[in-house]
């Protein structure tokens, strides 16, 4: 059935290739990717602990982290 | 030291795949933890639960080189009189050598896996079969045969030593965890891990913080890293030493055995799979390792928090004994250097 399907020409200019198919690949590609993530988030030159501005005065019991927290 | 290849490339982009492959589910646990949130402990009241008083913590991840070395009687010959705080799987292999941990963490929301850790009730040869995680996991090898009979075991020994121990848990963590730390017994500590950076429009980390109103906690990726920092900015040690944090495998270890496995199998393809792989000369024990993109991410995070760590006074002391995180920062040395009485 496919060979049905071919045509019987060439084409006189060349054919673009489907855009559709690529962004399948590159969803495939992406959802394959997304696989391969950490457990958790992790943010670069960030604070070790925060909290909103708000809580900051609960937060002080608990030390070290109250140093941390630039908020 | 290390060969350049397709995982190097792939750390730069751990951070998003990271927020796309857990963010969603780890906001809907947020939600279903919510009731049990409000009727236990945030995170920073863990300072004042009767933990060891010095400055000293030992912190135990599952890095494979807990089974190569004889890590277990070291700890047990050893005086070690500091805080003990441990990953969700590094907790049966403590128990089975009869450590009992003064806090356990826990961070990564996977609905199924995670709560094989603690001996998941629900466990079923359907559940076994549909999933070769286990089976293949170099973390603890006791979980890889028999594993029905071996969770029930486990079961038991969660449950008689349950109210022995902490737990740390990230709101993120699933409802079936939640569930066996409280059945078992746990004393229960609260916190929201970094999804993504705060000052952010729209971040998920305000957004989670303002409905629970618990502290957030930069976890680096993984749960071994969330005990470090707990260990060092919430109960204020101002030593730290590791233990199993070896964030590779060792060099005789089977890609097939490795924790992406499949996910770098589908991506690469059996004949490149060795592209997804980075190799390490570990300094300290001359031994060749290597490591996955994840792991290659969690390595370049801590490196970048231990130096953080260290410019407030936190001195780390990796006992680990191999693998590949060592760097600035963080002090290689033996488990008996690092429990020897300070000057």
């Amino acid at each position: 059935m496919n060979n049905l399907l071919k045509g019987n020409f060439e084409p006189a200019s060349q054919v673009v290739k489907n855009k559709e198919k690529d962004d399948i690949e590159s969803r495939f590609e992406k959802a394959a990717l997304a696989t391969l993530g950490g457990s958790i988030g992790f943010v670069s030159r960030k604070n070790f602990v925060w909290i909103e501005d708000g809580d900051e005065k609960e937060m002080k019991k608990s030390g070290r982290a109250s140093q941390y927290d630039k908020d | 030291m290390a060969i350049s290849s397709f995982a190097e490339t792939l750390v730069e982009q751990m951070n998003s795949l990271t927020l796309e492959r857990v963010g969603q589910q780890a906001i809907k646990n947020a939600h279903k933890n919510q009731l049990s949130i409000e009727e236990s402990n945030p995170i920073q009241y863990l300072k004042d639960s009767g933990l060891p008083d010095n400055d000293t913590a030992l912190v135990i991840a599952a890095g494979p080189s807990l089974h190569r070395n004889d890590t277990a009687k070291m700890i047990k010959g050893s005086n070690f009189d500091g805080t003990i705080i441990v990953t969700e799987s590094s907790m049966a292999w403590c128990l089975r050598n009869k450590i009992i941990p003064h806090v356990v963490v826990t961070v990564d929301p996977h609905p199924e896996r995670i709560v094989r850790w603690f001996g998941d009730p629900k466990l079923n040869q359907q559940a076994i079969d549909e999933d070769d995680y286990f089976s293949r996991q170099d973390m603890d090898p006791s979980f890889r045969d028999n594993q029905l009979a071996f969770n029930n075991d486990l079961i038991n020994l969660i449950n008689e030593h349950g109210k022995e121990m902490r737990i740390a848990i990230s709101s993120s963590a699933s409802p079936a965890v939640v569930q066996r730390a409280q059945q078992s017994g746990m004393d229960t500590y609260w916190w929201n891990p970094f999804f993504d950076d705060y000052d952010a429009p729209e971040s998920l980390t305000r957004e989670v913080h303002r409905m629970n109103g618990l502290p957030c906690i930069n976890a680096g990726g993984n749960v071994g890293t969330a005990c470090w920092v707990i260990a060092h900015a919430l109960l204020s040690k101002s030593r730290v030493g590791l233990l199993g944090m070896d964030f590779s495998y060792y060099g005789d270890t089977t890609y097939k055995e490795t924790q992406y496995y499949t996910e770098l199998l589908d991506l690469l393809g059996e004949d490149n799979l060795s592209k997804g792989f980075v190799h390490f000369q570990n300094p300290h024990t001359n031994t060749e390792f290597f490591t996955d993109p994840a792991y290659l991410w969690y390595r370049s995070a801590f490196l970048e928090m231990a130096e953080m760590a260290s410019s407030n006074g936190v001195k780390t002391y990796n006992c680990t004994g191999g693998g590949i995180l060592f760097g600035e920062g963080i002090e290689t040395c033996s488990f008996e250097e690092f429990i020897k009485p300070q000057q």
